[in-house]
């Protein structure tokens, strides 16, 4: 079922090219070519070292809720992009772009470009 | 025809440097991410200065492209290892990089971190220079009060170093490495009886060089030179974040992304 749900998506996202910078190896995720954009309800901002990863949970084209994580860098990292702990946190309702893994679940590299958060595009700046 | 074909070569090196330049140099960032602009001109400065925070700007993440011929004992430490980056890598979850477990990275892997991402802080005292590195809140020392290398140390992650001036190029001199590191991201090894020499020149105020050579005959067949090595001066107003490799939220992390990513349900 997932593998459907990311061959649909897939097709959605595959217009996108958006580069993404880990610090660890990214071999297991697919091309910057091969994005899946998603909506859902975070469950969970893991604002941990050396990774920040975001859970969230999404509804599939038969609604059936399936429990992604998104992969992020560390907070250093995001620190200096302007995020914190609070960018995000459970209940948000986000729509992201991932690159999602080879191995059909559902993991994906999340990239911090242009997300959606509760339907405003997502402001970094001070005031956060 | 041919400005098309440069047009498309602009766009493909330009937009993944557009990308970068948040994290890389050359582009200030304070606090909540507020733009600083680029640092300033060059300005006489003073070569025997090493004091800042230094981001690599580019190059390969090892020495060289050109690896030595590795003797058995070091094609046997080659081939045990399962990296997760460059032609021989494999999902996170199946690799068995010590980065992932939050073990030390040790030198010279230190300084081959991901271009641009992770800077490191030199700090001169009268008789030491500290070398910081923002990956896992580390360091190492530098004697600079004129002792000489030890005979037979005890192996450490860093090894052991002492520095001194060879006119305006600092060389730096270590032995005494932990052979449990990687030499890079790729699974190279690394002996106990490797030394290793680098050779930082501020050529510049903004642009310090860094030349290295490694000699570790039990694991290759002849010394490895590095590439030049060139890192750019950060805006004074950047600061070393406290990124520290945490194995418990590394442990979970593994659980709830790196393992399911990599294909692996149960482990």
């Amino acid at each position: 079922m997932v593998k459907s749900f990311l061959r649909l998506s897939a097709l959605l996202g595959s217009l996108s090219c958006l580069p993404l910078v880990a610090h660890h190896g990214t071999s297991n995720y697919s091309t910057t070519a091969q994005t899946v954009t998603l909506s859902g309800t975070v469950t969970e901002f893991v604002w941990s070292n050396p990774h920040v990863y975001v859970l969230f949970d999404v509804k599939d084209a038969t609604g059936n809720v399936v429990h992604w994580a998104g992969e992020m860098n560390s907070p250093g990292v995001l620190k200096n992009a302007g995020w914190n702990k609070r960018t995000l946190k459970a209940g948000d309702q986000i729509t992201a772009t991932l690159r999602p893994n080879k191995f059909g679940t559902p993991v994906g590299l999340l990239s911090r470009a242009n997300m959606m958060v509760n339907g405003k595009p997502l402001q970094i700046g001070p005031e956060q | 025809m041919s400005r098309y074909i440069f047009l498309f070569t602009a766009i493909l090196v330009f937009v993944p440097a557009l990308f970068l330049q948040g994290q890389g140099p050359g582009k200030g960032k304070g606090k909540g991410g507020k733009a600083t602009g680029p640092p300033a001109p060059s300005v006489p400065h003073d070569p025997h200065d090493l004091n800042g925070i230094w981001r690599r700007s580019g190059g390969v993440l090892t020495m060289s492209s050109d690896t030595p011929p590795m003797t058995p004992w070091g094609k046997a430490r080659f081939d045990a290892a399962k990296p997760v980056y460059g032609p021989r890598a494999v999902p996170g979850g199946l690799g068995n990089d010590p980065m992932s477990t939050c073990d030390p990275l040790g030198m010279p892997r230190n300084i081959f971190l991901e271009v641009s991402i992770y800077p490191m802080e030199l700090l001169q005292t009268p008789n030491r220079v500290i070398q910081f590195f923002e990956w896992a809140h580390s360091y190492r020392t530098i004697w600079i009060d004129g002792r000489p290398l030890p005979k037979d140390p005890d192996p450490q992650w860093m090894g052991y170093s002492i520095g001194q001036w060879d006119g305006d190029t600092f060389v730096v001199k270590s032995l005494g490495f932990d052979e449990r590191t990687w030499l890079d991201h790729f699974g190279n090894p690394v002996s106990e009886d490797m030394t290793l020499e680098e050779r930082y020149h501020r050529v510049d105020r903004d642009t310090l060089e860094l030349n290295m050579a490694i000699t570790a005959p039990k694991a290759y067949t002849r010394p490895w030179v590095s590439e030049k090595k060139t890192f750019r001066l950060a805006p004074p107003n950047t600061e070393i974040q406290e990124l520290f490799c945490v194995p418990s939220e590394e442990q979970r992390f593994n659980q709830l992304v790196r393992d399911p990513g990599s294909g692996i349900t149960k482990k």
